[in-house]
């Protein structure tokens, strides 16, 4: 029989290190594959609040899409509106039935995603009651 | 001899050599079953369920959070609750940092405050001057924390994100970090018209 005692030994040490690396509270956080985060020096720890992820291919609400964009523009039924409506939509209907905290949201948008989109998105947030806005970035690491 | 050769035939007498014997290889093969009874099966089982498990679920990465509010376009920040009413343009490579109610130059210079309007406009590449401008600002103001950010339309997201850095606070080797203005609402400004 070949000697597993060196293997064992090398998968316990690697699960004692992944059980001392693992956040349990930065699970929820991580955003869409697509979305890049942009890079912040703040040393404030984000809260899970109801997330919206701006993708370059759409936008997001909990992982489910509610709108699909080319490259970050809107479809030209919505581009002429300040009010993103599906998404309006997609947070009443969240809001009616309970699920989130009305007052904080979180934006996971990618970093090249152009002002306006997120400007558009927390427009259409407020107009239903949400004040705060937690954006989400990468720690960045001092030079 | 005969008597003796009978004895070590018979069934029900065994000499302790004999029994000894038995015992010992009793012994031995009991020793070599506990080596064998070792499981390494449960144990490889969850080492390999495990470790992929907690391999894909691991963040190696640490997030931070910038938080803002939203001022519609067209509020009117009351001058009691905003005596500096700052607001800061900016269009990707162009900071303007202005005040209807301050005149900002009479407080660069002096460190005083004085009514009137203010404009002082920064290009991408002095965010060093900014600060320290933001600092001169926030010595004057220091009941003050809250600024609003009226980015362009096209400007990235982190473009936006690493001016609010700047805004928030400032890093100096000998201070720490000092807030600034870390109270940022977005603000939508009217186009100007053509």
């Amino acid at each position: 029989m070949p000697n597993l005692t060196p293997m064992i030994d090398m998968f316990t040490i690697i699960l004692v290190f992944l059980l001392k690396t693992i956040s349990v509270s930065y699970v929820g956080m991580k955003p869409l594959q697509a979305v890049q985060l942009p890079q912040s020096s703040s040393a404030e720890k984000p809260t899970r609040y109801l997330a919206v992820d701006v993708a370059p291919d759409g936008i997001y609400v909990e992982r489910e899409r509610v709108l699909e964009l080319q490259n970050f523009a809107l479809p030209s039924s919505e581009a002429q509106y300040e009010t993103i409506f599906p998404l309006r939509a997609i947070l009443k209907n969240r809001l009616d039935l309970g699920e989130i905290d009305s007052v904080h949201a979180m934006i996971r948008a990618h970093h090249d995603a152009p002002f306006d989109l997120i400007w558009r998105i927390m427009f259409t947030a407020r107009q239903l009651g949400f004040e705060r806005f937690e954006n989400l970035a990468l720690k960045q690491r001092n030079s | 001899m005969e008597a003796l050769d009978n004895s070590v035939r018979s069934p029900t007498i065994r000499p302790m050599r004999q029994r000894s014997d038995i015992v010992w290889k009793h012994l031995r093969s009991g020793r070599r079953r506990r080596q064998e009874d070792i499981a390494m099966t449960p144990i490889m089982n969850l080492f390999i369920v495990l470790i992929p498990f907690l391999l894909m679920s691991a963040t190696f990465v640490e997030y931070a959070m910038v938080q803002n509010a939203l001022t519609e376009a067209g509020t009117q920040v009351s001058p009691k609750t905003l005596k500096l009413n700052l607001v800061v343009k900016f269009d990707g490579s162009r900071i303007e940092v202005t005040s209807r109610s301050c005149d900002l130059k009479h407080v660069m210079k002096s460190g005083e405050r004085k009514a009137g309007r203010g404009r002082l406009p920064f290009t991408i590449d002095e965010y060093e001057k900014l600060e320290e401008s933001l600092v001169k600002l926030k010595r004057a103001f220091p009941e003050e924390a809250s600024l609003a950010l009226a980015p362009s339309a096209t400007v990235p997201y982190k473009r936006v994100i690493a001016l609010m850095d700047r805004l928030r606070s400032r890093r100096s080797s000998d201070q720490g970090e000092v807030a600034l203005f870390p109270d940022i609402s977005f603000v939508k400004l009217p186009e100007p018209k053509k």
